[in-house]
């Protein structure tokens, strides 16, 4: 077998000389030696070797083949208050990898992108902030176009841990065993998100409902449920009408809602929410014709003109007007006296505030009618209305089961 | 006042809470149950048009959003119906002070309807 002088060796000549050298250092028995191995064989081994390397690479290297991960990080003020510009920016480079990375094809095989959320570095968050976060969650979740992970879990703040599984989001990050923050300093009551893609009152009177059963004594209020329908009602019938050109591209999960309330001890406080992912209240108000000759008079002058042009109106402005229309005006359009009656909540509660984060608006008005607004940088993607109620107003004598419904 | 025991086999008595739904939500059918437009049409209008005197209780349901009860009542009138029949032959129960604002709604709403039209 041993190959005549000049000669280029074959390869399993090679093969059988690499391990007659070896034989010493690694004290292979010397009968081993003279086996011949076959081509067959030769081949076998050689592809073998192949894939255990090529394995090993992968293995260190963390990789898996087609699959991309992104990860994303949010800051460490996470508020639409305070650090809006940023928190909605986050919210957007989300949406924005979710869309753009959506599971496709590749050789043949589904590949499912990957985005690993990491919310370690956040030190403060609101409950707003983190319901919109989760419906976010939520949608990805119910499209199944891309995997969410949490990132680094163990690093996340306490409050955060709280938020997040308080809402129930974690099951949709698939996390199932539910992580106890290791501290509970703070006593929010806050109730997991609901959702849905119908008008549903019995969900919407639960937001109430299980915030009594938690031991909360305060008597329901009509009103509140009337403001909250309303709020619902509004996201089914305009919210998702039209196609806002910037966001088009991100899909959309039906006419979607979300909605929770909590008390807040920190404001000793009823507060509720509704979200929607929709285009935002100023969007629709302007394309509907009825609304613009409502609109005028409260926008004068100037601004009136641009927005006959066609020119972006501050969102903010527009939503402020809105609430004064729905207010003020007594032959209302259908879509004022909702408005009004959203508003209504805390006009007859008499104390709190209704704020409303829709497209680039964030408007606060009191119980008397006061409002304060300012634009935000970016679009929020939806709207969020809240309505914060203090609940020294809705707390009734202890024991009075007139409140019942079903006695 | 509640209508006699006589007068009611000639009348249509509907409780919204016990014969609808406690939780009377949303404008349109196609928008979830509990709408106006469900309302209206499987209880309001079939008894009215029998030439009923129709009475509505509004007690016992957990609100009624502006939505509900513009598209149920004023609503009536865009389905056909005259004011003054209305006025005439359905009649509003509160059931307790705080429905009372509701009844009113429903008047006001169904007077704007009848003048839009």
């Amino acid at each position: 077998m041993i190959a005549s002088k000049g000669a280029r060796p074959k390869r399993s000549e090679l093969l059988i000389r690499n391990w007659a050298q070896n034989v010493d250092q690694h004290h292979i028995p010397s009968e081993m030696v003279l086996r011949k191995i076959s081509k067959e064989d030769e081949r076998r081994r050689l592809k073998a070797g192949f894939h255990r390397h090529k394995n090993q690479l992968l293995r260190k290297s963390k990789q898996r083949i087609g699959l991309q991960s992104t990860a994303l990080r949010a800051p460490e003020i996470f508020r639409f208050s305070t650090n809006g510009d940023q928190t909605i920016q986050f919210l957007r480079n989300l949406r924005r990898v979710a869309t753009v990375q959506r599971r496709s094809l590749k050789r043949g095989k589904w590949v499912w992108p990957r985005i690993d959320i990491d919310l370690s570095k956040i030190r403060q968050i609101s409950i707003p902030a983190a319901i919109v976060l989760s419906a976010e969650f939520q949608r990805w979740s119910l499209l199944k176009e891309v995997q969410l992970r949490p990132h680094r879990i163990r690093e996340w703040d306490s409050r955060v841990l709280r938020l997040f599984s308080d809402l129930g989001t974690f099951e949709l990050l698939g996390i199932s065993k539910r992580l106890e923050p290791t501290s509970r300093s703070f006593e929010l009551v806050l109730l997991p998100l609901r959702s849905g893609t119908k008008n549903d009152g019995q969900s919407i009177a639960a937001l109430q409902e299980d915030l009594r059963s938690l031991g909360l004594l305060f008597d329901r209020r009509s009103y509140i449920f009337d403001g909250l329908s309303e709020a619902v009602s509004n996201c089914i019938d305009h919210a998702y009408s039209l196609v806002d050109v910037g966001e088009a591209a991100v899909p959309r999960v039906g006419l979607r809602w979300w909605a929770t309330s909590c008390y807040d001890p920190e404001t000793e406080s009823l507060r509720f929410f509704v979200f929607d992912q929709g285009v935002g209240i100023s969007s629709t108000l302007i394309r509907q014709r009825d609304w613009l000759p409502l609109l005028e008079p409260i926008l004068k002058g100037v601004e009136s003109v641009l927005v006959k042009a066609g020119l972006k109106k501050p969102d903010c402005e527009v939503i402020s007007a809105a609430f004064e229309v729905g207010r003020t005006r007594t032959k209302q359009s259908e879509r004022g006296k909702g408005l009004d009656q959203m508003a209504g909540v805390v006009r007859e509660v008499g104390g709190g505030y209704i704020r409303v984060l829709s497209g680039r608006g964030d408007v606060r008005i009191d119980a008397k009618g006061k409002s304060n607004s300012r634009e935000l940088g970016f679009h929020l993607g939806g709207t969020l209305v809240e309505w914060s109620v203090p609940y020294a107003a809705l707390r009734g004598p202890i024991g009075d089961g007139s409140e019942d419904l079903d006695s | 006042m509640l209508p006699c025991e006589d007068q009611l086999v000639m009348d249509q008595k509907i409780s919204i809470a016990e014969d609808f739904t406690k939780y009377p939500s949303g404008r349109y059918r196609r928008n979830g149950p509990g709408s106006g437009e469900e309302f209206r049409e499987k209880f309001l209008l079939p008894a009215l048009r029998a030439g009923r005197h129709v009475w509505v209780a509004f007690g016992g349901a957990y609100g009624y959003p502006a939505s509900f009860v513009e598209e149920a009542f004023g609503g009536l009138i865009r389905s056909g119906q005259q004011l003054e029949h209305l006025e005439r032959n359905l009649t509003l129960e509160p059931g307790a002070a705080e429905y009372e604002v509701y009844v009113a709604q429903a008047w006001r709403f169904m007077r704007e309807a009848s003048r839009a039209a």
